[in-house]
């Protein structure tokens, strides 16, 4: 199992489509890892359960919904944000809520980004690239992320 | 050597007298007392001393029980002397006194004649006085030549009994016919009713009992030729005090000593001839007699020799008369002057105590007729005044033959006047024994009972009135020893009168309980003795152990010259005001400052040191009404723990029954089915029910105690006072509880509805929160895949295709935008405000300058005045002003020229200060028919398509506003504009 360069975690399968349908208009489909919950997340990132097979190296990026079934998005980022190896890969917070209460715990655990999920996609990638992150997505992971 | 003797004997005599007074000059300390003499009179400080009734030795004052005389004063100079001190006890008569020194009731004999059989129990120092006895006779029995023993053969003489001349006349004059008689009195009235003929006594008694008794008929007759030394008497295994007393006596002072003789002693009996005056006296005397006696002698010579010859023939005729009548004359006559010079009337009874005989005085001043006694006994006569007892007791003593004096009756007398009369009997017996009848003399008494009867009513009244006051009333002395005292007073310490008569008021029971208080009494006395009328507040413990506060005053009374010869002492019993003004003082000062539970102990307090009780407690009724509970209790000196009793049978039943009870002495007995008073040892119960304002009874207030409560109407009525008060605050905590529990009440149904309120808060977040994620989700994937399908199929699709993907892409953002509205609504009316000074001109121009930013921003002028700082959640206000302002851009966009105007000015809103800011634009306005839809939620008043808007927008406004105390409304006019205010609290 490659290691894909941006982590999806999402439940919504129909989000899951438009985010890939959005995506892969930017090419960039096949360098996303898809998991449907929190715990699949971490799972991912540290290489356990069925991504215990996975190459070694963290994603480039992490796009995390908030509402997740299991363990929600704020639980994941906080996992992350507290892991020495995980706390630099640049993480996107994605919600349909414009709750200020899960804007501030999100920037207060540490995202990089907060997107309210777009009606229309073309949100997300000016979102991306307005955290300076779109080369980075595309070209170059982050320092000490492995790539091939 | 033969001369020399006898003038060494001539010199030792003077030398020896020398060296006496040499002795006797030196003072009692100096005697020199052996060391054992000394030891002896330490073990023996008191010594007992026999007397009995001896004119000039010895006499007792029967109403003081002081004694005088001779040996008296002796004993006292002794009594200094040796530094012990002599008591003396009294017996009827002489041989008691004997019989008491040999049974060893006493110590020592006031008068003695040493005689050999007295020498087996006594022992006798030196005479102090040589009486010499003389013969009495009967006035009219004196005859020219003086009596003397030898030649009395056989005549009867009346004899002290028991006394050494009894012994001595036994055993010299075996022929005289000696009667016996128990004291010297009595042996000069046998002499005197001429039961014997002669008597033997000394002539200082004599001399006495003539003038005490009125015997007039009594005269010396002759001397007896017998003189006594008397000598005090020491029990004979006491020879050591016999020699202690000669040393005493060895060691007074000649002329003290003298002194003492010559106050008692008759000139005759005071060995006269040791008395130079005496010489000087006799030497006159007999110069004078040798005149008479020579001239008398030449007298005598002339007429002896006529008288001789006419003596010589009378004799022979009269001697024979002379000798028969001589005895019976004299015997009458004696009576007759004996019974009617003593008393009024003399009077013979026979052996059956019938009267046969009254002297004539009798019936005159008797005032009845002699017919009425003749023939009868004495209590046959119609007696008054005089118990059957009385009689009973006086017949049993006539028919046992024995004498009586002054035995007492009343008569009513001839004239109708009741009279008092006194009656002397003895029996008389024949020479072989036999009883003859009585004998004996009455007198009229009625004046001298009148005016006994008149002093004792006039004491009895006085007493009466003294007795009868509330004062203690009292006589002292100037030095303050107690004289007289009421019954009052006397009745207050519980004792008689005897028992501080002649105390020093200090020492009294009155002051025995306080050294203060006596000290006090100290200085008043002095005070007083100078003059002063004193007057002090103290305080005397009665019998009973109670305190009672006193007004004591002591008031000196002067005589004519000023001198205080009396003190008056009177004694107020000023408890009573005392504790009122108490109770008063108590009930202000101490109970006014606290209240509740600790209001009540201080009352129970106050209450039970008020009456000076053990116990003292406020109980209230239990609502059953059958029980009570106690609010605060006191029990000797310290709050005591509360407590629960059932009322049936307890005083505390009668009086919430029956109001207010005092029970002083006794309750226990008075309610033996309750236990505990009898357990507590009860004896005195006072309460009062306590009652509320609608008099419905509440409890009871009780003192209690184990000693008697004094009985005084002022106890009740102070004791309701505490009641009353007692019952105003039992009423007021009760309020207070219910008022307590009233807003406990309250309370919790705050707490509980606030916590309803916040669960259901919680609730509306939760599912707004659900909103905002879940119910966009479906829009998102609308709008997202319609995108998606023109990105993919423009190509393919109809321009009427691609109207209609468009009209859905607009439909969802405009539900996404409605549901954002809703969910801005709904967190408004949950957020807390968070209030800070806001400068609303400064946020106002941060508004003004975002909204510029707007696209197809109008050309406006604006008119915006000066606005004020308000207390403001700046996030909402910003809002308000946005939405506000917005509004005005959005609704006048169309004109050519949008004319904005912002200001604001304080107003007065029902009292309260506001500030009302207005902004009106010149747009396209509204019709103020539909101004009550503008601020609700998705109402609006111009179509989509002709402004854009959710019609949340005022909704959130009027929320916002009134969030902060404030109000919003809207004016308009259709075309031509319209104008918001809205208000918010405006500091002074």
């Amino acid at each position: 199992m490659e290691l894909k360069r941006i982590l999806l975690a999402e439940d919504d399968p129909r989000d899951v489509e438009l985010a890939l349908e959005g995506l892969g208009a930017s090419h960039l489909a096949n360098e996303v890892q898809v998991v449907h919950d929190g715990e699949q997340a971490l799972d991912y990132l540290y290489r356990r359960g069925p991504f215990a097979d996975r190459p070694a190296g963290n994603p480039a990026l992490i796009l995390l919904d908030l509402k997740m079934p299991l363990v929600s998005g704020l639980e994941v980022l906080r996992e992350i944000k507290q892991d020495e190896e995980l706390r630099h890969v640049p993480v996107v917070m994605l919600t349909s809520s414009r709750e200020e209460r899960d804007l501030d715990e999100a920037y207060d655990l540490g995202c990089n980004a907060y997107v309210v999920k777009p009606v229309n996609f073309r949100d997300f990638i000016d979102a991306v690239k307005s955290l300076g992150l779109f080369w980075a997505v595309l070209n170059e992971p982050p320092r000490g992320t492995a790539y091939k | 050597m033969a001369t020399v003797m006898p003038m060494l004997r001539g010199l030792a005599r003077p030398i020896l007298l020398l060296a006496v007074c040499l002795l006797q000059a030196l003072p009692a300390q100096a005697q020199s007392l052996s060391a054992e003499q000394q030891r002896w009179l330490g073990q023996h400080p008191e010594i007992r001393v026999g007397a009995t009734e001896m004119p000039t030795l010895l006499m007792r004052d029967f109403r003081s029980g002081s004694y005088s005389g001779l040996a008296v004063d002796l004993l006292k100079l002794y009594e200094k002397r040796l530094g012990i001190r002599f008591q003396l006890v009294y017996y009827g008569s002489l041989e008691d006194m004997h019989e008491g020194i040999r049974n060893r009731e006493v110590d020592l004999l006031f008068a003695a004649v040493a005689t050999p059989g007295r020498e087996l129990y006594l022992t006798f120092p030196k005479p102090y006085a040589e009486l010499d006895t003389k013969i009495i006779v009967r006035r009219d029995n004196v005859s020219i030549t003086p009596l003397s023993l030898d030649r009395m053969s056989g005549r009867s003489i009346a004899v002290l009994a028991a006394s050494a001349l009894e012994e001595r006349l036994r055993r010299e004059y075996p022929d005289l016919h000696l009667v016996p008689a128990r004291d010297e009195l009595s042996a000069l009235t046998k002499l005197a009713f001429g039961e014997v003929d002669a008597a033997v006594t000394d002539l200082n008694r004599v001399t006495y009992y003539v003038q005490k008794e009125g015997l007039s008929n009594l005269a010396v007759g002759g001397d007896t030729g017998i003189s006594y030394p008397y000598t005090f008497a020491v029990r004979s295994d006491w020879p050591e005090l016999a020699t202690l007393l000669n040393l005493a006596d060895a060691s007074l002072p000649p002329a003290e000593r003298n002194q003492v003789m010559e106050r008692w002693m008759q000139l005759d009996q005071a060995r006269p001839w040791n008395n130079p005056r005496f010489w000087w006296v006799a030497g006159g005397l007999l110069a004078l007699l040798a005149l008479a006696l020579g001239t008398m002698l030449l007298w005598n010579r002339v007429l002896r020799r006529e008288v001789a010859s006419r003596t010589a023939q009378l004799d022979a005729q009269m001697a024979e008369l002379v000798a028969v009548d001589r005895d019976l004359r004299e015997s009458e006559a004696r009576f007759r002057d004996l019974a009617e010079l003593s008393y009024d009337w003399y009077w013979e009874q026979d052996e059956n105590f019938r009267f046969t005989q009254m002297s004539g005085g009798a019936f005159q001043k008797g005032r009845l007729p002699v017919e009425v006694y003749m023939g009868k006994t004495r209590w046959e006569l119609p007696l008054l005044g005089v118990s059957l007892e009385e009689i009973t007791a006086h017949r049993a003593l006539v028919e046992a033959h024995q004498p009586y004096r002054e035995f007492i009756y009343q008569f009513r007398t001839q004239d109708g006047e009741l009279h008092w009369y006194m009656a002397n009997g003895r029996p008389v017996f024949a020479e072989d024994g036999r009883f003859r009848g009585y004998r004996g003399t009455g007198q009229d008494i009625t004046e001298r009972m009148l005016t006994q009867q008149a002093l004792v009513d006039s004491e009895q009244r006085i007493r009466g009135l003294l007795d009868s006051t509330f004062s203690f009333v009292g006589l002292l002395d100037p030095q303050g020893t107690v004289l007289e005292v009421n019954r009052t007073a006397l009745d207050f310490i519980g004792q008689e009168k005897a028992e501080v008569v002649g105390k020093p008021l200090w020492d009294t029971a009155w002051w025995a309980h306080d050294e203060g208080a006596r000290e006090d009494l100290r200085q008043a006395l002095a005070r007083a003795r100078q003059g002063e009328a004193v007057r002090f507040a103290t305080s005397h413990r009665s019998a009973l152990g109670v305190l009672h506060w006193m007004d004591v005053s002591i008031s000196p009374v002067k005589d004519a010259a000023g001198r205080v010869v009396y003190l008056v002492r009177e004694g107020r019993d000023v408890t009573e005001m005392r504790r009122t003004q108490e109770a008063l003082r108590a009930l202000v000062e101490n109970t006014a400052a606290v209240y509740g539970e600790r209001f009540l102990n201080s009352l129970v307090q106050h209450v039970a040191t008020l009456f000076d009780v053990d116990y003292a407690f406020v109980g209230i009724l239990e609502p059953d009404g059958t029980s009570v509970r106690s609010l605060a209790s006191w029990s000797h000196g310290a709050p005591a723990e509360n407590f629960s009793y059932t009322l049936a049978n307890t005083p505390c039943q009668t009086l919430l029954q029956g109001g207010p009870c005092l029970y002083p002495r006794g309750v226990a007995d008075l309610f033996p089915a309750d236990a505990m008073l009898r357990q507590m040892a009860l004896e005195s119960y006072m309460g009062t029910p306590i009652t509320g304002s609608n008099g419905k009874p509440l409890g009871v207030l009780v003192v209690l105690d184990t000693k008697p409560l004094a009985e005084s109407t002022d106890y009740l009525p102070i004791l309701s006072l505490f009641a009353l008060r007692a019952g105003m605050e039992i009423e007021r905590m009760s309020q207070e509880h219910t008022m307590r529990t009233l807003n406990q009440e309250l309370e919790r149904r705050v707490t509980e509805r606030t916590l309803q309120l916040e669960a259901a808060n919680k609730e509306l977040e939760s599912f707004s929160y659900s909103v905002s994620h879940d119910l966009r989700a479906p829009l998102r994937h609308i709008a997202g895949f319609v995108s998606l399908l023109k990105d993919d199929e423009a190509n393919q699709l109809s321009p009427d295709s691609l109207r209609y993907l468009s009209i859905i892409t607009d439909s969802a953002n405009r539900m996404s935008d409605l549901i954002d509205g809703l969910l801005t609504f709904s967190r408004i009316g949950r957020a807390a405000v968070q209030k800070t000074p806001v400068d609303l001109s400064r946020l106002l121009r941060e508004v003004i300058e975002e909204l510029a930013h707007e696209p197809c921003a109008p050309v406006v002028s604006w008119d915006i005045a000066e606005l004020p700082q308000v207390q403001a959640d700046r996030t909402l206000m910003r809002q308000v002003l946005g939405n506000l302002v917005g509004n005005a851009l959005k609704y006048s966009r169309r004109r050519e020229r949008a004319e904005i105007r912002i200001s604001a000015s304080p107003i007065d809103y029902q009292g309260r200060p506001e500030w009302a800011i207005r902004i009106s634009d010149n747009g396209v306005g509204f019709n103020m028919k539909y101004v009550g839809k503008l601020f609700g939620v998705f109402q609006r008043l111009h179509g989509a398509t002709e402004f854009e808007g959710t019609g949340i927008g005022l909704a959130n406004v009027r929320r916002i506003v009134e969030r902060h105390g404030g109000r919003i409304w809207a004016e308009g006019t259709p075309d031509l504009g319209a104008t918001f205010t809205f208000t918010l609290p405006r500091d002074e």
